[in-house]
């Protein structure tokens, strides 16, 4: 038995399945393919996967990772590449297979890429808004306490790309078990601003450790 | 409508995956070499339309013929309603993301008579003119089918054709004669004509329905020779009929989120109350190896985990035992439950709960439907306590700890005792709990009642009966409630108002059709959703409609009478069913089909006229 990691994406309307029902999508994937997969060995045995980092409903992504376990060691991660790919709906691309390098505890970082629709105005005010020294956002805690905080230090890296829609923003946020920064708290602050903006897509890219090195 | 549209109109609306489509074995064709467009509408949430099988097998049939594309349609939540009528946008079907004013034949099922507003709706949205007589060209069609069709008089002004009986005989025979007339230039009135001499299609305009001074149906007469009375079409041989080996697998969770096999059709129980067990006669099954492979070729192409063995009493099954022994060696091996929904109690025997228990523990639910052994004859419920308690028994020793039981307020000849014999049926059942030498430590019992109320359905012995009044049915409620003296027992129960409706579409006639479309135009939808339903609106529909719901729901009918589904053929007879009536007035129990035949004459249908070979 070994513990095997796919990379996928998320396309297109695959956007609209929440994590939860991915969870139940993917079940159904691995037992379309096949595979000698892993059960766990509880009183009612059922497949073992787990997800590196949940992906927000209504978001693409290019890189994300799912770990689960083979019993057949002489299967290649080409064979399970296979096997999955001839099983996955349309929409979610699986990219490759891979022995796990890192455990998912170690993802520090990912990329988001908005894709933003507005006039030379209100680009300008979500430009200033974005290049300010402080971004106020509130945040619901746990507690469904209102929380402001300033989420201006947190982003580790950012891009503004014009357009002739309007703009890309990429932005590179903390994700993992320790901090995540979904980058919608930075647009919601925008419309509670009265910035009028659309936003067509947000795509999450890669993945990364504490080092900067891609999430494998 | 494009995907970036479609982003558009999801914007901060509830469940979005119920809009997108492109799920794994959803059918798309190229438009181009397609000549009939089928919009297959369910006038209700996607998760709920997409649990249900008959849509599922009409869509995987329609897509195997040569030119025809089948595409799926919900109706949409008011959220996104809102947003689409913002938008200016029509219903939309989900594999092409078109509008369904632009598809040749706009089918709806029909499966529970709250949903006819839905189905107004949802032509009214998209721009499609509600009534038949303003369509005129022979793009679309609007067409319908489903168990509420046996009587289709209150929809009857909406729709082209109805079908009557079992989709998978007679739909690609109509598509089929529609694709021609297509080709053909014909008209719509030429066409319908034509499709009349299908068995099993009703076009309702080809029927005149005149009224008596007193609002009862004086005469049903058919325009030149249009088929009277019009029959319902069956499929004789199930293990022969279309199956699907693949069924679209839904994104989001749905009610039934499994595999779905088909059993057998028809019921050998003549439950009285039963519009099922009357309409789908006679009973006919598949053989257990024919189960077994279908259910098989199902979870592959799906990967589900789950299959359930459906039919009205899958219990009743004659091959239950062989069928369960042959799936378990391969459900078990690839880890697949079993569950079987609506078992009987009286045929639940050790064995078998052996062999589920060997599965996995669901829940134990049972439907005596009437708390007292006399009022269980009346109905013909033939089950008495000593087989519920022993049943509870079993369960009890196989480590179950909590019961649902299932029971009707308001039907014929209840009294009051009748009420109170619910409370003491489920105290006994508490009882059987204690009593047990060796119950688990620790653990109480549960036993939860859930109250329906008793609507009369045409083609049903109590097609005659009158409902109780709703005031009559709350007092019968609170009755129960307050006859019950222990928290081990809770009582829940569905909203009377919605049963009164119900009964009033269940047994209406064409008159309805004004104020089903009026309540639209009020604001009616999602009836059967407690949210939205509203019963002011409806008494306004029927105020201005110039009809009362009780005319409808609270009358008894004499024999005399002329229903207004009585042109419509299920093949059960006036006579059988007159005579059930009178048998339940006496208390008096029918034995069940395999027993002795009750000469309903469903035999009719089959070949040689045997429903069972022994018989």
């Amino acid at each position: 038995m070994r513990n095997v990691r796919l990379i996928y994406q998320k396309t297109d309307r695959a956007k609209y399945i929440s994590h939860l029902d991915l969870n139940r999508l993917m079940l159904r994937v691995i037992k379309r393919s096949k595979l000698p997969v892993w059960y766990t060995e509880g009183f009612n045995p059922h497949v073992f996967i787990t997800f590196a980092l949940p992906l927000s409903l209504g978001f693409e992504s290019r890189y994300d990772v799912m770990d689960f376990r083979v019993e057949d060691d002489s299967l290649s991660n080409e064979d399970i590449l296979a096997a999955l790919k001839s099983a996955l709906p349309e929409s979610i691309v699986a990219v490759k297979v891979i022995d796990p390098k890192l455990k998912a505890k170690e993802l520090c970082f990912a990329q988001f890429k908005i894709i933003v629709h507005c006039d030379e105005q209100n680009r300008t005010k979500l430009e200033n808004l974005l290049n300010a020294g402080e971004i106020l956002v509130e945040k619901t805690t746990k507690k469904k306490e209102i929380k402001s905080f300033d989420v201006k230090p947190k982003i580790k890296d950012m891009h503004i790309q014009t357009t002739d829609y309007g703009m890309d923003v990429t932005l590179l946020l903390p994700a993992g078990c320790d901090e995540n920064i979904n980058p919608m708290l930075i647009f919601d602050k925008a419309t509670a601003d009265g910035i009028e903006f659309d936003i067509e897509n947000v795509i999450r890219g890669d993945l990364y450790d504490k080092n900067m090195e891609i999430f494998c | 409508m494009t995907d970036l549209q479609l982003n558009k109109l999801l914007k901060g609306v509830q469940k979005p995956g119920r809009y997108t489509g492109g799920e794994l074995n959803s059918v798309v064709k190229d438009k181009s070499e397609v000549d009939v467009r089928f919009a297959f509408c369910f006038p209700d949430t996607y998760e709920i339309g997409m649990s249900h099988l008959g849509m599922k097998i009409l869509y995987s049939l329609l897509n195997t013929m040569d030119g025809v594309w089948c595409e799926r349609v919900f109706a949409p939540w008011p959220d996104m309603s809102d947003n689409m009528k913002k938008a200016g946008q029509g219903v939309f079907a989900l594999e092409s993301l078109d509008e369904i004013s632009k598809f040749d034949i706009i089918g709806f099922t029909l499966q529970y008579e709250l949903c006819y507003t839905n189905m107004i709706t949802m032509l009214r949205d998209s721009d499609i003119p509600i009534f038949a007589k303003d369509r005129h060209s022979l793009s679309q069609l609007v067409v319908a089918g489903g168990p509420c069709v046996c009587n289709a008089e209150p929809i009857a002004d909406f729709v082209d054709a109805v079908f009557l009986g079992e989709g998978e005989e007679h739909l690609p025979k109509f598509v089929e004669l529609y694709k021609q007339y297509k080709k053909e230039n014909k008209s719509k009135q030429e066409f319908l004509k034509a499709a009349s001499k299908i068995e099993g299609v009703y076009i309702p305009s080809l029927y005149t329905v005149t009224y008596n001074d007193d609002g009862t149906v004086k005469s049903v007469d058919a325009v030149d020779d249009a088929p009277m009375p019009i029959k319902k079409a069956i499929i004789r041989d199930l293990d022969k009929v279309f199956y699907p080996d693949n069924f679209v697998v839904p994104y989001i969770e749905t009610v039934h989120d499994r595999a779905v096999q088909e059993v057998f059709r028809g019921c050998i129980r003549g439950c009285r109350f039963c519009q099922a067990g009357m309409i789908y006669r006679p009973v006919r099954e598949k053989h257990a190896d024919t189960v077994s492979k279908q259910a098989k070729c199902l979870c592959d192409s799906t990967g589900y985990d789950e299959v359930s063995l459906s039919s009205l009493s899958t219990s009743d099954y004659s091959e239950i035992e062989p069928l369960l022994n042959d799936m378990l060696d391969w459900t078990n091996k690839e880890k697949i439950n079993i569950s079987l929904p609506s078992l009987r109690i009286d045929s639940f025997s050790p064995e078998l709960l052996e062999k589920i228990s060997k599965i996995r523990k669901s829940g134990l639910t049972f439907a005596p439907e009437a708390g007292s052994q006399r009022m269980r004859n009346v109905i013909n419920k033939n089950l008495d306590e000593e087989t519920i308690l022993n049943t509870c028994r079993t369960a009890f020793e196989g480590g179950h700890c909590s019961v649902k039981l299932y029971f009707m307020l308001g039907l014929p000849s209840e009294t009051y005792e009748d009420i109170e014999a619910i409370g003491v049926l489920g105290q006994k059942i508490v009882d059987e709990f204690y009593n047990m030498p060796n119950r688990p430590k620790g653990k109480g019992v549960q036993v939860s009642i859930s109250l329906a109320t008793f609507v009369p359905k045409p083609h049903t012995p109590f097609q005659w009966m009158a409902q109780d009044e709703i005031e009559k049915v709350r007092d019968k409620q609170l009755h129960l409630v307050h006859s019950i003296t222990t928290k081990k027992i809770s009582v829940s129960w569905h909203e009377s108002q919605t049963s009164l409706l119900e009964a009033v579409f269940a047994r209406g006639d064409r008159r309805l059709s004004k104020v089903i479309a009026r309540a639209v135009e009020l604001g009616c939808r999602f009836d059967g959703w407690g949210e939205y339903f509203n019963m002011d609106l409806w008494q306004q529909a029927f105020k201005d409609s110039g009809l009362t719901m009780e005319f409808y729901a609270n009358r008894e009918r004499s024999y005399d009478e002329l229903l207004p589904w009585q042109h419509l053929d299920y093949c059960v007879s006036k006579a059988f069913l007159m005579k059930e009536n009178e048998l339940a007035k006496q208390a008096i129990t029918t034995d069940n089909c395999r027993q002795k035949c009750s000469g309903c004459g469903a035999n009719k249908l089959l070949k040689g006229g045997k429903c069972f070979e022994e018989c």
